[in-house]
C-alpha cells in the first residue's frame, strides 16, 4: 500500500536538499541500529577468537572456547539447570496466566485493579523483587537456597507475560464462534477444546516463549535466591565476569543465544502467528 | 439460572501474586522498622533508626543523587536516539518494519549478563574499541570506556532504548499522516511542521517512554556492577551488599524503600510537568 | 410439532429493559420476522429464545417442551449469526459436519449429509476450502448448510443478511426464503431492514423499546398500521393530528388543521370508536378510545391535480396546495405539497404529469386510503 512518491507521512519526497538530508538521517538510523545489534555480534565474535580479547588486528578462528565451555562442570551444570528451570516455569506459568486471561477478559474485563496486581510483578524492579522475597522466605522458614524458592520466583515474574499475551488474543477473539459452537450442541468443555483454544493457542504459545525466555535469562531473583547446586546460568557467568574477562563466557553467550532464536523460531512454525489472524474480529 | 462467575480460573495468579509479591513487599517494609542485629539478620524490635542513618548519611545521600543523575541521564539518551529510531519505524514498509522489529528486539531476547559481557568486550581497556583506536594512532592509551560511569549509562542506554523506541512509536503510529501535509500546505518547513504538529501530539508516548525507562534505569543492577566494577556504586547495588553482605536486613529494606520514594518524587515532579505540557491534547 | 411459544419474556441489562413482558407464538413451518430499530429488543429476544441469554422472567416452549432455563446446546436450535461465526480453522466440511459430530451421527451419515447439504445451498465441491477463502455470499451459504444440516427443530437468523452488500442482499432474501419453505422448518429472522422482513415473511413483528406494537402479515402491517411508530416505520407515511368529532356511517370525521377530514374507522371498531369518543375517556394501546388521533395516509395515495378537475366525490379529501418540491426518481415523483402554512405533505406522483415548483395543485385522498392511529402521547412525541 504504500505509495513511491510519499513516505509514511503523506510527504512527497523532495530531490535535492531534501535528499541530501533524508540520506543523514538514514545513516544515523542504521549506525543507531548497529549501536543495538553490536554487543550481541562481539558475542559471538569474541566466542570464536583465538586469543583472550577482541583486538584489532583480529587473532584468527579457534573453537577453543566452546571446548572450554564443554569442559567446565559448573557452566555445563548450570546451563541444564537453567533449561530444567525454564522449562518448569514455562509450564506452570502458561497455564495460571491462561487461566487467569480467560476469567479477567470474560467475567472481570472492568476490574482495573485485578488486572494490575496481575501485571505488578513487572512493573517493580526485579532486584527488589528479589530481596523482598529473600527475606520472606526467612520469614516463613522456607529459607533462600530453596528449589522451591526460586521456582515460585520465577513463576511469579513469568506469569505476567503469559497473562498478558494471552489477554491480548482473547481480547480480539470473535465470542459468536462460541456461540455458533453452542447453537450446533457442543457443551462448554466441548467448545473450549475445539474452538477456543485452537483459536487462542497463538497467544498462549508466544506468552510461553516470552516465560521460558524471561526464566532462561532471569537474572536479579536469581542471584538473590540461588543456592549450591541451584545455580542458574545467568549467576554462573557474571560470577565469572565479575573478577575476571572470559571468553568462555562468550561460547556461553552465544549457545544461549541460539537456543533463544531455536525457540521463538520453533514456535513461529508451530502455528503461534497464524492463529492470532484466525482470532480476529472481522 | 445464573451462572456464578468462575473465579477458580483466576484463583491460582492472584495467590501467587498476594503470597508472594504483595506479602514479601510488605514484609519488607516492616522489616525496614526493625533493629539490625549482630549474630542475626535482624532484631523483631521497632526503630527508626534505620530511617535516620539513611537519611543522615552523606554518602547514601551522593549514592542516591548518582542513581537518580543515572535514570535522568539514561533517560535523556533513549529519548534522544530512541525518537529518531520510532520516527523512522512508522514510516517505513510493511516488510522492512518487521525485520527493523527483530533488530529492535532481539537484543532483549537474550539476557542482560550476556548483553554486559559484549559491551566489556567492546569497551574494555583491552577491548575492540580501544584496540582499534592504538591501531589506527588516534590515542596511544585508548580512552577509559569501562570501570566508569560512562561505561555503566552506554549499558543502560543500550538495554532500555528498545523499549523507548515501542513507547514512542506506539503513539507516533496514532497520528494521522495528513496532518504533515495539512501544516506543509499552510506554509510550514519541514521542520516546523514537525515541531509544532508532530512533537506535540507524540507527548504521550514521551511520557510514558521516560517514565518506563526512568524506573528500569534507577533500580537496574548488573549493569553497574559488570560494567562499573567496584567503582561506580548505585542504590540498588548498595541495597543488594547491605543486604548480602553486611547481613543488615532492616537497613536494606530501609535503603529499599528509600529509593522507591525518591523514584516516586520523580515520577510525581514529572507526571506534573507532563500534564502542564499535554494540556489541550486529544484523549 | 415446532411450535414456539413465548410468555412474559423480560430481560432487563442493568437499569435498561431490553424486553418488557413479551408473548410471542411462532406456527409450525412458518417464518416470523422481528423487525425494528436498533435497540428494541429484537435480537435480546432471539437469544434468549436460543439461549445466549437469561431471562429474568418468563417462559419459552417448543412444542410441549419447556426450554427455560436449558442450555443452548440442550435446544436443538439451528442458529444463523450475522458474520456467520464459521469456525476459521476447520474447513466447510469441517463446520457443517461440527453439529453432526456433536450428535455422535456415524462418519459415513456425516460424509452423505453434509455433501448433501452443501449440494443444496450450491457450495458443492467447495468443501475442503476455508472460510477466509469464500465469498460473503458464499459463506452465508455455508453458516445455513451448517444450521440446516442438523435438522433442528427451529432456525434462528440475526439479521444473517446484514453484511452483504445491496444487491447482493436482495438476491439472497429470495433465497432463504425459498430455501425455508423448501424445508419447511419453524424459523425466526431478527431484521432492521422493513423491505426484507416485507419479502420473507410469513407474519412480522414489529417491535419499539421491547415489545410487540403490532403482530400480523406483511400486507396487513402496510395497510393496516395500529400504532404512529409502526406507520412510521414501515414505508413513508403522513401524519395529520386531528380530532373525532363525529361519524358518517363507516367513516369517521376528524377537525384537523387542514379542515374537516373523513377517513376510514379502525377495522370493526367504528361504533366503539364513535361511542367512545363521545364518553372521551382514554384506555389501553389498541382500540384507543381517546379522540385525539393522527390520521396516516401514505404518499402514493394522495392524487395531485391541477385545479378542481375531478368531478365532485363528495367524500373524497380534497386540499388545495402548492407545490414546494419535487424530485424526479425514475418511477415516481416525489413532491412537496405545502397545503397549509408550514405544512408539507409528503406525495408521490406519476411521472408523466409532472408538476413544477410552484404549482397550485389540489391534493385529494380516498378515506378508504387513509386511517387513523392513536396520537402520540405527549412524553413519547
Amino acid at each position: 500500500m504504500s505509495d513511491p512518491a510519499r513516505d509514511g507521512f503523506g510527504r512527497e519526497r523532495r530531490a535535492g536538499r531534501g535528499r541530501l538530508s533524508r540520506a543523514a538521517f538514514l545513516a544515523l538510523i542504521a549506525l543507531l541500529y548497529a549501536f543495538l545489534i553490536a554487543p550481541i555480534l562481539i558475542v559471538v565474535i569474541a566466542s570464536l577468537n583465538a586469543g583472550r580479547f577482541l583486538v584489532f588486528p583480529p587473532d584468527g578462528l579457534s573453537f577453543q572456547w566452546y571446548v572450554n565451555f564443554a569442559n567446565s562442570g559448573p557452566f555445563v551444570r548450570s546451563f541444564f539447570f537453567s533449561l530444567r528451570l525454564a522449562a518448569l516455569t514455562t509450564a506452570v506459568a502458561t497455564v495460571i496466566g491462561t487461566a487467569a486471561a480467560l476469567y479477567v477478559v470474560r467475567h472481570a474485563s472492568r476490574n482495573d485493579l485485578l488486572r494490575m496486581l496481575l501485571v505488578a510483578p513487572l512493573q517493580l524492579p526485579g532486584i527488589m523483587t528479589a530481596l523482598a522475597l529473600l527475606i520472606f522466605y526467612y520469614a516463613i522458614g522456607l529459607g533462600g537456597t530453596s528449589y522451591l524458592g526460586l521456582l515460585l520466583g520465577h513463576v511469579l515474574v513469568c506469569t505476567p507475560y503469559v497473562f498478558l499475551t494471552v489477554s491480548a488474543v482473547l481480547y480480539n477473539f470473535d465470542h459468536s464462534l462460541e456461540e455458533a459452537a453452542r447453537s450446533l450442541g457442543a457443551g462448554r468443555l466441548t467448545t473450549f477444546g475445539r474452538i477456543t483454544l485452537p483459536i487462542i493457542k497463538g497467544g498462549i504459545i508466544s506468552g510461553a516463549v516470552l516465560a521460558f525466555i524471561t526464566s532462561f535469562d532471569q537474572f536479579p531473583i536469581s542471584l538473590l535466591l540461588s543456592g549450591v547446586g541451584t545455580t542458574t546460568l545467568p549467576i554462573q557467568v557474571f560470577d565469572y565476569l565479575r573478577f575476571s574477562f572470559d571468553p568462555t563466557v562468550a561460547a556461553v553467550g552465544t549457545i544461549s543465544i541460539l537456543i533463544t532464536l531455536g525457540v521463538v523460531i520453533v514456535t513461529e512454525r508451530l502455528g503461534g502467528l497464524e492463529s492470532l489472524y484466525w482470532g480476529s474480529r472481522q | 439460572m445464573r451462572r456464578r462467575r468462575p473465579w477458580p480460573l483466576v484463583a491460582p495468579a492472584v495467590a501467587l501474586v498476594v503470597v508472594f509479591f504483595v506479602l514479601p513487599y510488605a514484609n519488607l517494609v516492616v522489616m525496614s522498622f526493625f533493629t539490625p542485629a549482630r549474630t542475626r539478620p535482624y532484631d523483631p524490635l521497632l526503630t527508626l533508626s534505620n530511617y535516620t542513618s539513611v537519611l543522615t548519611d552523606s554518602f547514601q545521600w551522593w549514592i542516591l543523587w548518582r542513581t537518580l543523575k543515572l535514570g535522568l541521564l539514561t533517560t535523556l539518551f533513549t529519548l534522544l536516539l530512541g525518537y529518531p529510531l520510532a520516527y523512522n519505524l512508522v514510516r517505513v514498509s510493511r516488510s522492512v518494519k518487521g525485520i527493523l522489529l527483530v533488530l529492535l528486539i532481539s537484543p532483549l531476547l537474550v539476557g542482560v549478563v550476556i548483553r554486559s559481557f559484549g559491551w566489556m568486550a567492546l569497551l574494555a581497556d583491552n577491548g575492540l574499541i580501544n584496540s582499534l583506536v592504538r591501531y589506527g594512532g588516534l590515542a596511544p592509551q585508548g580512552f577509559k570506556l569501562m570501570y566508569n560511569e560512562f561505561g555503566v549509562l552506554v549499558g543502560t542506554v543500550h538495554i532500555y532504548l528498545p523499549f523507548m523506541v515501542l513507547s514512542l512509536s506506539g503513539t507516533l503510529e496514532t497520528i494521522p499522516p495528513d496532518l504533515v501535509p495539512a501544516a506543509r500546505s499552510l506554509g510550514a518547513s519541514a521542520a516546523r511542521a514537525f515541531w509544532r504538529v508532530v512533537f506535540p501530539l507524540s507527548l504521550p508516548g514521551v511520557f510514558a517512554g521516560c517514565l518506563l525507562v526512568f524506573v528500569l534505569a534507577v533500580s537496574s543492577y548488573v549493569i553497574p556492577v559488570l560494567l562499573g566494577g567496584f567503582k561506580v556504586l548505585t542504590t540498588p547495588l548498595l541495597v543488594v551488599q547491605t543486604a548480602v553482605d553486611v547481613h543488615n536486613w532492616p537497613g536494606a529494606a530501609a535503603q529499599a524503600v528509600m529509593l522507591f520514594a525518591a523514584s516516586l518524587a520523580c515520577i510525581a515532579l514529572w507526571v506534573k510537568l507532563m500534564n502542564r505540557a499535554m494540556r489541550g491534547l486529544p484523549g | 410439532m415446532s411450535v414456539i411459544a413465548v410468555r412474559g419474556l423480560t430481560k432487563r441489562f442493568g437499569s435498561v429493559v431490553a424486553v418488557d413482558d413479551l408473548h410471542l407464538d411462532v406456527r409450525d413451518g412458518e417464518l416470523m420476522a422481528l423487525l425494528g430499530p436498533s435497540g428494541c429488543g429484537k435480537t435480546t429476544t432471539l437469544r434468549t429464545i436460543a439461549g445466549f441469554e437469561f431471562p429474568d422472567a418468563g417462559e419459552i416452549h417448543f412444542g410441549e417442551h419447556r426450554v427455560t432455563g436449558l442450555p443452548p446446546e440442550r435446544r436443538n436450535i439451528g442458529m444463523v449469526f450475522q458474520n456467520y461465526a464459521l469456525f476459521p480453522h476447520m474447513t466447510v466440511y469441517g463446520n457443517v459436519a461440527f453439529g453432526l459430530e456433536m450428535r455422535k451421527e456415524p462418519t459415513a451419515s456425516v460424509r452423505a449429509r453434509v455433501t448433501a447439504t452443501l449440494e443444496k445451498v450450491q457450495l458443492g465441491g467447495l468443501e475442503g476450502r476455508y472460510p477466509r477463502q469464500l465469498s460473503g455470499g458464499q459463506q452465508q451459504r455455508a453458516a445455513l448448510a451448517r444450521a440446516l444440516v442438523i435438522a433442528p427443530d427451529v432456525l434462528l437468523l440475526d439479521e444473517p443478511l446484514a453484511n452483504l452488500d445491496a444487491k447482493l442482499r436482495e438476491e439472497m432474501r429470495f433465497y432463504v426464503r425459498s430455501l425455508q419453505q423448501e424445508v419447511g422448518i419453524t424459523t425466526i429472522y431478527v431484521t432492521h431492514d422493513q423491505a426484507e422482513a416485507m419479502v420473507i415473511a410469513d407474519r412480522i413483528a414489529v417491535m419499539f423499546n421491547g415489545g410487540i406494537h403490532q403482530l400480523g402479515p406483511p400486507h396487513e402491517i402496510y395497510h393496516h398500521p395500529q400504532t404512529w411508530r409502526v406507520a412510521e416505520f414501515i414505508g413513508l407515511t403522513n401524519f395529520i393530528d386531528g380530532r373525532i368529532v363525529g361519524q358518517e356511517g363507516d367513516l369517521l370525521v376528524l377537525d384537523t388543521e387542514l379542515g374537516v377530514l373523513r377517513c376510514r374507522g379502525p377495522a370493526g371498531s367504528a361504533e366503539t370508536t364513535g361511542a367512545s369518543a363521545q364518553a372521551g375517556s382514554a384506555r389501553g394501546r389498541s382500540g384507543d378510545a381517546k379522540p385525539e388521533r393522527l390520521i396516516a395516509v401514505r404518499p402514493e395515495a394522495i392524487q395531485l391535480t391541477q385545479g378542481r378537475a375531478l368531478a365532485g366525490e363528495a367524500r373524497l379529501n380534497r386540499l388545495p396546495g402548492v407545490v414546494r418540491a419535487q424530485a424526479f426518481l425514475g418511477n415516481f415523483v416525489d413532491y412537496r405539497v405545502e397545503v397549509a402554512p408550514g405544512v408539507l405533505l409528503r406525495v408521490q406522483g406519476d411521472p408523466q404529469a409532472r408538476f413544477a415548483v410552484g404549482d397550485h395543485v389540489e391534493a385529494s385522498f380516498d378515506p378508504a386510503a387513509m386511517w387513523t392511529v392513536p396520537a402520540r402521547e405527549e412524553a413519547e412525541a
